[in-house]
């Protein structure tokens, strides 16, 4: 019963969303309150159908009913019932789904906390959900439906299970993380939209959507890290990051996002860019959607190929009818979309700003192109071209070191306008102690010229924060004679934006270390045909290849090598597994890797070592002799990389979550935002 | 087919209700919107005591902002006197 409703909710999810798209619409135009509500019922009920039709494949999943083709494709008897449970993401139809559920119950959190949205604006906002939401219903309804049955007799006793690759810990959160992500745009767009129908385009649509752009921020930047750590626990490649166009495509949108989240401040605070605003939060759901057509429409292979299929030119026709709705709107709208002041001065907050969305646009821009660049060489010359990992990051380090050198420099200017002495003077100390940090290094033996910029920056951006901050501290003890630690809990807790602003600059700086930390500075090596009881050396470390054995698991057949390690300057040995698994059913051989991180290391001079990974591939493996060939990759600060991460999402939660006080001071009175103070009676 | 169909039936028919009974109803009379933002709610649920801090915390930041130069004397000026306007309409509420 369960399996047919959750058919026929699919269905009718179609037709429901089309009425919430319609109420909206024709509720914006007439000004009926009522439509607007039966709208706004319209993502509600649209929602339980979704979730209707989730349960319901979930229900398949799980008690392995191969009658449904999705299943059959996705799932296996011998799944481990976690993976049985991520099949629901595993293929294009569940991902479909799973995406339209997050819409559905994003716009109805939006529907439940409509109250502070302007009247005038709720009906454009619901209309625009029920749009996206339209179009996925369909894509799920009527072009990838996961609830296709096979015809009888044609249904398998086992399925053929998740793509090895797939199986991972790491994989059951990375897409669900993504999708959260890509679904929640949805919400900032939808408000970008509404306050172009509707008019109300002053600081209000952007207040509105700022925890959502906030939330949108932290799944993308979770979904994103989360996929470079499979990629380099799970790919055996040894990197994380190789400009795959699949990668690309998820780190495009959190670029344009990150420029929204700046430039929504100025629009917050002085009422300025308010096309660019509503072009930002437009883009950046297009570019989730452009991400789904990548991996979906094969136009370029990447190593999220075995989702091919079709489906990408409904995409690409939804991204153009929606880009050119946007821009027909803002070309309706010019006269009100006019900011109520210019930039005053280049020596400004405003300014800062202006020029980090420009450096964020531009790298965007940047990777695009290379991206498409087989699509445009193919159209252009008949010869398709593609550009190299390398290409890639030679391409995008001189706008990253731009942007983080502005990161350094911008919550320290004034807004409106500031001395170019006095920012100068603000500046040398942090700016000194940058170059005199690359110096350092370089004394050390660093050579690397971009890695020494990118550390000497990151010296330059923890020294102007940490100034600051220690700044604060200072003056709060002064005057409230408060210790130490309540001086900065009630710094951190009253003025959560900015010091969780500062949070979040401060992890993408940690992660650099562990981007140029580690890239130009990996070693490698191969050591091939040792016997079991061999002894060699990489790097300081002290490996033992000990011997192997055979396991068999219910689905795939492994041989481990057994190798023992001991770090440099230390005495005691850690067991390292790597492997390789053939897996029966789909005879896919997979790789998995053995990483020994070092987060204190043995002896004080051996410090530079902290966050290093230890990174072993088997790469070959005899059954009858026991001879083996490792392949080793150390790989300096890495770890560093995925603390940074931890720290922006931890910085992004703090920064959303305002307090009520905090709301006060900023904008509620709006002592801060160009609005007048309201006189209350 | 006929399970399939006898299910959509029901969601849509229970559906079709739930969209429905808005239109039903009277519609409301337009409100007029009033400044304030979408924090004003927010705001409004602020006890004296909790505004009075909120006050002494933009006090700070604005002196803690001019020290650091952030903002000038002027616009110093300019925004602890809109600060102390929010404070003297805050005074006229009373506390939940």
């Amino acid at each position: 019963v369960l399996l047919l409703l959750a058919q026929g909710a699919i269905l009718v999810c179609v037709p429901v969303a089309a009425w919430a798209a319609f109420a909206g619409l024709a509720g914006g135009l007439n000004g009926s309150r009522n439509l607007a509500v039966s709208s706004g019922r319209g993502l509600l009920a649209g929602f339980a159908l979704t979730a209707l039709a989730c349960a319901g494949l979930l229900k398949a999943l799980l008690t392995d009913d191969f009658r449904i083709e999705y299943v059959a494709d996705y799932s296996s008897t011998v799944q481990p019932l976690l993976y049985k449970f991520a099949a629901i993401w595993g293929g294009q139809g569940g991902s479909l789904l799973v995406w339209l559920f997050l819409i559905g119950l994003f716009a109805a959190i939006t529907v439940w906390r409509s109250e502070p949205v302007p009247a005038r604006m709720r009906p454009w906002l619901f209309a625009v959900q029920g749009v996206v939401m339209l179009f996925f219903a369909v894509l799920v309804a009527f072009v990838a439906n996961p609830f296709v049955r096979l015809p009888a007799g044609h249904v398998p006793p086992d399925g053929m299970g998740l793509n090895p690759l797939l199986l991972n810990p790491w994989m059951i959160v990375h897409p669900p993380a993504l999708l959260i992500g890509y679904a929640a745009t949805t919400v900032p767009f939808a408000f970008a939209v509404a306050a172009l129908a509707s008019g109300r385009l002053d600081e209000t649509w952007v207040r509105l959507a700022r925890r959502w752009a906030m939330f949108t921020f932290t799944f993308l930047t979770l979904g994103i890290v989360l996929g470079a750590y499979w990629a380099y626990v799970e790919l055996g490649w040894g990197g994380y990051w190789a400009w795959d166009p699949v990668e690309n495509a998820s780190l495009m949108p959190w670029l344009v996002l990150v420029a929204y989240l700046h430039s929504s401040i100025v629009q917050e605070r002085r009422g300025m860019l308010k096309v660019w605003n509503v072009s930002m939060a437009s883009l950046t759901f297009l570019l989730s959607i452009y991400g789904t057509f990548l991996t979906r429409s094969g136009i370029i292979s990447s190593v999220h190929a075995f989702a091919k299929s079709s489906i990408g030119t409904w995409f690409a026709v939804f991204m153009a009818l929606t880009a050119l709705a946007v821009i027909a709107l803002i070309v309706w709208r010019r006269r009100e979309l006019r900011g109520s002041d210019s930039l005053g001065s280049f020596v400004s907050r405003e300014a800062a700003v202006w020029a980090s969305n420009i450096l964020l646009v531009g790298t965007t821009v940047v990777i695009f192109f290379l991206t498409m660049l087989p699509v445009f060489s193919e159209l252009w010359s008949g010869n398709q071209m593609t550009a190299e990992p390398i290409q890639f990051t030679r391409a995008t380090r001189p706008w990253f070191l731009a942007l983080v050198l502005l990161m350094g420099i911008g919550p320290l200017v004034a807004w409106r306008k500031m001395r170019p002495g006095r920012l100068a003077r603000l500046l040398a100390p942090h700016l000194i102690a940058g170059v005199a940090f690359a110096g350092l290094l370089f004394l050390l033996g660093a050579r690397e010229p971009w890695s020494l910029a990118f550390l000497g920056a990151v010296a330059f951006v923890v020294g102007g924060h940490a100034f600051d901050f220690v700044r604060a501290v200072r003056l709060r003890r002064a005057q409230r004679d408060d210790s130490l630690l309540s001086a900065v809990g009630s710094l951190m807790r009253h003025h959560r934006r900015r010091y969780g602003g500062y949070l979040v600059h401060i992890g993408v700086v940690v992660s650099l270390i562990g981007i140029a930390g580690s890239g130009p500075y990996t070693e490698e090596a191969t050591f091939e045909n040792l016997q079991p009881g061999e002894s060699f050396s990489f790097a300081g470390y002290e490996l033992t290849y000990e011997g192997f054995d055979g396991q068999r698991n219910p689905r795939y057949d492994a041989l481990v090598g057994h190798v023992t390690v001991v770090r440099p300057g230390g005495s005691e040995k850690a067991a390292l597994r790597p492997e390789r698994r053939l897996y029966r059913r789909t005879e896919q051989a997979t790789t998995e890797v053995a990483v020994l991180s070092t987060v204190v290391p043995p002896s004080l001079g051996e410090l530079a070592r902290v966050g290093e990974d230890l990174y072993l591939i088997q790469a070959y493996l005899d059954n009858a002799s026991g001879r083996a060939s490792f392949q080793l990759i150390v790989h300096p600060f890495l770890n560093w990389l995925w603390l940074g991460s931890l720290l922006v999402i931890i910085g992004a939660h703090w920064a959303a979550w305002p307090s009520r006080q905090e709301v006060l001071l900023l904008f509620g009175e709006g002592v801060l935002s160009e609005q007048p103070v309201p006189a209350r009676a | 087919v006929l399970g399939l169909l006898v299910s959509m039936l029901v969601l849509l028919v229970l559906s079709g209700a739930f969209l429905i009974k808005p239109l039903l109803a009277e519609e409301p009379p337009v409100v007029e919107e009033t400044a304030g933002g979408p924090e004003a709610g927010r705001v409004a649920s602020l006890t004296r005591e909790e505004r009075r801090q909120a006050i002494d915390e933009l006090m700070w930041r604005l002196d803690h902002d001019l020290a650091t130069g952030r903002i000038d004397a002027d616009e110093h000026r300019r925004l602890k006197e809109r600060a102390e306007q929010a404070e003297r309409a805050g005074r006229g509420k009373r506390a939940p």
